[in-house]
C-alpha cells in the first residue's frame, strides 16, 4: 500500500505566498496611511484647541482695559502687552471716615460683588468718586494699594448685612472729600499682568504671568510660529495704526488686532508621500475693541 | 480517486479569514480613531460657536437693559436687585437674562446672562457682561438766579432778584447753603436795571461762563426737550394753568400733562413731591418764529419754553427754567426758586405792560434736584464694562 500523499504543490505555496504578499503590503499601507492621518488629525487638533483658547483668554482680558486721561496699558510693543487686568468688583459699604480705610461688600451669591479671587494685601484697587452729583464729567476712579485686609458686615444697604471687608490702604489712600465716596459706589482691584510671546525649550508659546511688569511668564498658548506667532497691532480712534510705546501713543489707542500663529507639535506627513514631513500652521486674527474708553 | 481526495480536501484550512479579520478590525480602528478626532475637533468648533453665541446675547442684553434701567428699577431701593424674565433672540438658542441692581441714587449696575441652547435643549454656553450706569445729569453749571444770555433789564417796583443760595421752603433734603452767586450774570457788558430793584448780591457782567449758556439754550435744551415728560405746543398768547394732581395725598397723576409736580412741602405730604418733570413748551407763531405763553404754575422741576414766557401772579415754581426767547414777568406776585436762563430777559415789575412782585431766589439744592431727577441713563464715562 502506497503511503499517503498529503500536502501542497510547489505552485499551490507559490500562489499563496503571493497572495499573502499582497494582502499583507495592501494592510501595510493601509495602516501606515491611518495611522499617519490619525496623528495629523490629532495635532490639527491639538494646535485649533490652542488658537480657541488664546482667541478667548487674550480679547476677554483686553476688551476691559481702561482708556481716558490714563490707560490702563502699562506698555505695549508688537509682541508684549503690560497692562492693568481688572480681577474682581465690590462696593462700598459706607461713607469713609478715613483715607486708608474702606468698607467693602463680598456677596458672591448677591450681586453686589464677583471676583476672581478674594483680595489680599498687596492688591491695588480702583474706587469710584462720585464728587459733584450735579456733574458726570468731574467722576473719577482713584487708584488706591491694599495693605490689608479684613473681615466685618455690611451696613449697606440696610435691607441686609452683607459679609463685608475692610480693605487697609498704604500711602495716602483715597484722596478727595470723603463724603462724596457714597455707599454703594464701585471698588474694582486689579493686578498687572503681562502677556508676551517667549520661548521655553526652544519653542515660542504665548506666556501669562501677573504680579509685576517683570514676572516671569507661563506658557498659556503654544507652540506658537517662530517668528510673530502672538502679534499686535494698535489702532487709535481713527483706525492709523500706532507703532509707539510712550504714554500718548498708548492713551491714543482704541481697538487692537491681535494675531496668532499656531503650529503643530511635530512635523507631520503630508499627501502620499510618507518621506515628506512638516510642520503645519494656522493663523487666527481677532480685533478687540476696547470697552472702557471715555466719553469725550 | 474520490476516496483518495477527501482527507486531502477536509484539511485545507488557511489563514485567510483570520487576516481578514485582523484587517477589518484595524482597518475599523483607524477608520474610528480618524472620526473620533474629527467629531472632538467638530466639538471644539461647536463649542466655541456656541461660547461665541452666548457672548453675543449677553451683549444683545446689554444693549437693551442700559436704556431700559431706570424704567425696570424704578421701584428699586439702594441695594436691591431685580430680574427681567429670560428673553430669547428671535427664534434663535440665544437667551438672555438682565439683572438691574441699584447701587445708590446715582448709579445702577445692569448685568446680562447670555446662554445659548444647542439642539438638545441644553444650554451649552453661557457669558456675562455688565455695566455700571449712572443718572445721567446734564451739566448746566447755572450759578445764579438768573443767567442772561443778551442785556438784562429789570424794572423798579417788587422785584428780587437774590443771588444768595436758598433752601426751598419746607426742603428738608437739601446740603447746607453754599456760597451766594451774582445775581445775574449776563454775556453783555451792559445792563437795564432799574435803581429801586432789589437785587442781591451782585450782577456779574461780561460774564464769559454765560457764553456756554447759549449753547445750553441750542444744544442741551432740545436734547432735554427730546427726554421731557410733558410736551404742549400752546398757541402764541396762549395762558397755561398748571398745578398738582391731586392737591394732596394720593396718587400723583402724571399722566395729566398740566401736573408739573409739587413743589410744597406740607404734612401729611402730598402725592406729587417727588415728581419732577422736564415740561417742554414749544411755542412758536404761524411764521415760525417764537410766540408768547403766560403761565400760571405751581411746579417743579425742569420748564423747557421754546418761546417767550411770561409768569402770571401766583406762580410757585422750584428747579430750571430755561427760555429760548425772553423771560418777563406779568402782573401779581410770582417766585422763582432756583434758577433761570434765558436769551432775554425783561423782568419788569411796573412797566405798561407788567406790574405785581417777582422774586427769583438763585437756589442750588432746587437746581440739583431738578436735573438729578431727570429719567436718563448713560454708561459710566470709563471702567463701567465689565466681563466675565
Amino acid at each position: 500500500m502506497r503511503p499517503s500523499r498529503r500536502g501542497f504543490t510547489l505552485v499551490e505555496i507559490l500562489v499563496a505566498l503571493v497572495a499573502f504578499g499582497i494582502v499583507a503590503a495592501i494592510l501595510t499601507r493601509t495602516l501606515v496611511t491611518g495611522q499617519r492621518v490619525t496623528t495629523q488629525q490629532t495635532l490639527r487638533a491639538q494646535m485649533q484647541s490652542n488658537l480657541r483658547v488664546a482667541s478667548f483668554v487674550v480679547p476677554n482680558e483686553l476688551r476691559m482695559l481702561n482708556q481716558s486721561a490714563t490707560t490702563d496699558i502699562m506698555s505695549v510693543l508688537d509682541n508684549e502687552i503690560i497692562y492693568l487686568a481688572m480681577r474682581g468688583y465690590y462696593m462700598l459699604c459706607a461713607v469713609p471716615t478715613s483715607a486708608t480705610s474702606l468698607k467693602v461688600a463680598r456677596v458672591t451669591s448677591q450681586d453686589f460683588s464677583f471676583d476672581y479671587r478674594a483680595p489680599v494685601a498687596g492688591d491695588n484697587a480702583f474706587v469710584f468718586y462720585e464728587n459733584d452729583t450735579l456733574k458726570m464729567s468731574d467722576d473719577e476712579w482713584v487708584q488706591v494699594s491694599v495693605s490689608n485686609v479684613g473681615s466685618g458686615t455690611c451696613s449697606y444697604p440696610t435691607s441686609g448685612t452683607p459679609a463685608g471687608l475692610t480693605l487697609t490702604l498704604s500711602g495716602g489712600g483715597i484722596t478727595g472729600v470723603l463724603a462724596r465716596y457714597l455707599p454703594g459706589s464701585p471698588v474694582r482691584t486689579y493686578e498687572i499682568t503681562r502677556l508676551a510671546e517667549f520661548t521655553s525649550g526652544g519653542e515660542k508659546y504665548l506666556g501669562m504671568c501677573t504680579g509685576s511688569a517683570t514676572c516671569t511668564l507661563e506658557p498659556v498658548v503654544g507652540p506658537l510660529a517662530e517668528s510673530n506667532g502672538f502679534l499686535l497691532t494698535r489702532y487709535n480712534d481713527v483706525g492709523t495704526v500706532v507703532t509707539g510705546n510712550s504714554t500718548a501713543d498708548r492713551n491714543s489707542l482704541r481697538s487692537l488686532k491681535v494675531r496668532f500663529i499656531a503650529k503643530t507639535a511635530q512635523a507631520v506627513s503630508r499627501g502620499t508621500d510618507v518621506a515628506a514631513r512638516s510642520i503645519i500652521y494656522d493663523t487666527l486674527t481677532t480685533q478687540v475693541t476696547l470697552r472702557n474708553v471715555k466719553q469725550n | 480517486m474520490a476516496t483518495r481526495l477527501a482527507p486531502l480536501l477536509n484539511d485545507r484550512r488557511g489563514i485567510a479569514l483570520p487576516v481578514a479579520i485582523f484587517a477589518l478590525v484595524m482597518i475599523g480602528t483607524l477608520v474610528g480613531g480618524v472620526f473620533f478626532t474629527a467629531r472632538l475637533e467638530m466639538k471644539g468648533g461647536e463649542s466655541s460657536l456656541s461660547a461665541m453665541r452666548a457672548s453675543e446675547a449677553a451683549q444683545g442684553g446689554l444693549m437693551v437693559g442700559v436704556p431700559n434701567t431706570l424704567t425696570w428699577g424704578a421701584s428699586l431701593t439702594d441695594g436691591q436687585s431685580t430680574t427681567i424674565a429670560r428673553t430669547q433672540i428671535g427664534t434663535s438658542g440665544s437667551y438672555y437674562t438682565i439683572t438691574i441692581t441699584r447701587l445708590n441714587r446715582y448709579m445702577y449696575l445692569v448685568r446680562s446672562l447670555g446662554q445659548y441652547e444647542g439642539r438638545s435643549g441644553f444650554v451649552s454656553a453661557e457669558r456675562t457682561m455688565a455695566q455700571l450706569v449712572k443718572r445721567y445729569i446734564p451739566e448746566v453749571n447755572v450759578k445764579s438766579a438768573a443767567t442772561i444770555v443778551g442785556v438784562p433789564s429789570v424794572g423798579s417796583g417788587s422785584v428780587t432778584v437774590d443771588g444768595n443760595d436758598h433752601t426751598p421752603p419746607g426742603w428738608t433734603n437739601c446740603d447746607p447753603p453754599g456760597a451766594a452767586e451774582p445775581a445775574i450774570r449776563t454775556n453783555s457788558g451792559t445792563t437795564d436795571l432799574h435803581a429801586k430793584a432789589n437785587i442781591v448780591p451782585s450782577v456779574s457782567t461780561g460774564d464769559t461762563t454765560v457764553t456756554n449758556m447759549s449753547s445750553i439754550l441750542d444744544t442741551l435744551f432740545f436734547q432735554l426737550a427730546s427726554q421731557a415728560n410733558v410736551i404742549l405746543n400752546p398757541n402764541h398768547n396762549s395762558i397755561l394753568s398748571a398745578d398738582p394732581v391731586p392737591n394732596g395725598t394720593g396718587t400723583c397723576t402724571t399722566s395729566n400733562t398740566l401736573n408739573w409736580g409739587d413743589p410744597t412741602r406740607n404734612t401729611p405730604a402730598h402725592a406729587c413731591e417727588g415728581y419732577f418733570p422736564i415740561v417742554y413748551l414749544n411755542v412758536t407763531k404761524n411764521s415760525g418764529a417764537l410766540g408768547d405763553v403766560r403761565i400760571h404754575a405751581t411746579g417743579q422741576g425742569v420748564l423747557l419754553i421754546n418761546g417767550n414766557m411770561e409768569l402770571n401772579a401766583g406762580s410757585v415754581y422750584n428747579g430750571l427754567i430755561l427760555v429760548r426767547g425772553q423771560a418777563g414777568k406779568a402782573n401779581g406776585k410770582a417766585t422763582i426758586t432756583g434758577g433761570i436762563v434765558s436769551q432775554n430777559a425783561d423782568l419788569e415789575a411796573d412797566g405798561a405792560d407788567f406790574s405785581g412782585t417777582l422774586t427769583i431766589n438763585y437756589s442750588r439744592c432746587a437746581v440739583k434736584t431738578a436735573l438729578e431727577n431727570l429719567a436718563v441713563t448713560a454708561p459710566t464715562q470709563y471702567r463701567g464694562f465689565m466681563q466675565f
